[in-house]
Parts: C-alpha cells; structure tokens; sequence
C-alpha cells in the first residue's frame, strides 16, 4: 500500500484520482455480470500505473468492456488521469479458480 | 528492406493456433505481434502521421505512446480516436512486458488472442487518422 501510494505521488495522483478509474472499471464489470478472479495485477511502466484485472469471460466481453471504459474516461474528461493510471481488463487464466470445495 | 513490421505481425497471426498454444509458444506470439505493432505504428508517425516524439524519453515505446498521448487534433473524433491508439498500444505493451519479463505469471493463448486483436484495432484506427 506504502508502495502503490509513493508511485502515485511521483505521479502527481493522489487515491481519489486512482479510485475514479478504478471505481467506473468495477461498476463496469458488475453491470457486465462478470466474474472477477478477485486478483489485480498492477504494473509500473516509466511513466504509468496500470491495473490488470482479470475477468472469467470471453475476448469480445473484454473488448467490449475495455472499450466501454476507455469512452467512459473521455466523456467524463478523465482523460489526463487515465494517462498516468489506467485500468484494463483480461482474461483470467482458468487454472486460477480455486475449486469449490463440496 | 525486405521485411515490413506488418509482416512480423501477420506472421505471429498465422503461426497462432489457440487449441495448439503452450505457454512458450504464446510468450513468443505475443512478443512479436507487439513488436509489429510498435513497428508499424511508429513508422507511420515518422513517414506520415508527423508526430513529434520526444527522443530524449528513457524508452522508446514510452516515447511512442506518449507522442499519441500528447497529440493536439482538431475534431473530437480524431483526438479521440488518437487518444484510444495511446490506450490500446499501451495495453498491448503491458501484455508484452508480462509475457518477456514475469515468467512466474500465467501467460495463455487467451493473452495471445487479446495482443493480436488489439493489434488489428490499432492497425485500423491508424489508418483513420488524418
């Protein structure tokens, strides 16, 4: 948590910035009734923070919902936060399901 | 040249099977369809598009992305559209630095199926920008 906090701040974002992405990417998903694996891959690159969520869906859900969320950024003008702090959705790979146990 | 990056793309699309993809055979596909996009796009900005990008940036593909980034258009709809490239090449980067960098990671042909599509979107999307 330190961590992800100090990469926001040499960003200049602050966790209210983070949690709008993060916010409209989860309700995105939940409207999609789609099942998340519960783990978020983050990832530093130069100048960017990225979220990977993964989701147990098809390739045209993802793409549909990662299209979905970048139009959400823009209408909402979220645009210069988006481009340090970027959520995007993948697929979760199936091995990950912890069995149900009966 | 006798070799275009689209090639290496369309390569890494061929040789894609997802019911015959073992986790090394996806690393590679991934790499190099990321690679034909990087190519492609950043031949296009250089010969075409006439985008500014920034040399003195520590990476080459941080510099790429960022000249769509930072690019000023006229309409909405370009500005738009030049602002989902950034997003969907930065994607596209993410998947490749797992697939080269993270082998502890699960890399699967479903990652492969995601870097190539997003590829042929942003093959497309170039081609829209004046």
């Amino acid at each position: 948590m330190v961590k992800a906090q100090q990469i926001l701040q040499r960003l200049n974002l602050t966790w209210e910035d983070a949690n709008q992405i993060s916010n409209l990417a989860f309700q995105l998903m939940r409207k999609a009734k789609v099942r998340s694996n519960s783990f978020v891959q983050t990832k530093t690159l130069d100048e960017e923070f990225i979220n990977i969520i993964s989701l147990y869906t098809d390739i045209d859900t993802i793409f549909k919902l990662n299209d979905e969320l970048f139009d959400e950024v823009f209408s909402r003008g979220l645009i210069d936060i988006w481009n340090k702090f970027m959520c995007m959705f993948a697929i979760a790979p199936i091995e990950q399901i912890t069995p149900i146990e009966v | 040249m006798s070799v275009k990056a689209r090639d290496i793309f369309q390569h890494a699309e061929t040789l894609f099977e997802s019911k015959n993809c073992d986790e090394i055979t996806a690393r590679m596909l991934i790499n190099r369809a990321y690679y034909g996009v990087y190519g492609h796009v950043l031949s296009e900005v250089e010969n075409r598009l006439f985008y500014t990008i920034d040399k003195s940036t520590a990476s080459v593909h941080q510099a790429l992305i960022n000249c769509f980034k930072t690019k000023k258009c006229s309409s909405v709809d370009q500005q738009k559209l030049v602002l989902k490239i950034a997003t969907q090449l930065r994607q596209a980067r993410v998947l490749r630095a797992i697939s080269d960098y993270e082998l502890h990671r699960h890399v699967t042909s479903k990652d492969v199926e995601q870097t190539i599509m997003l590829g042929q979107q942003i093959f497309e999307m170039v081609e829209l920008l004046d």
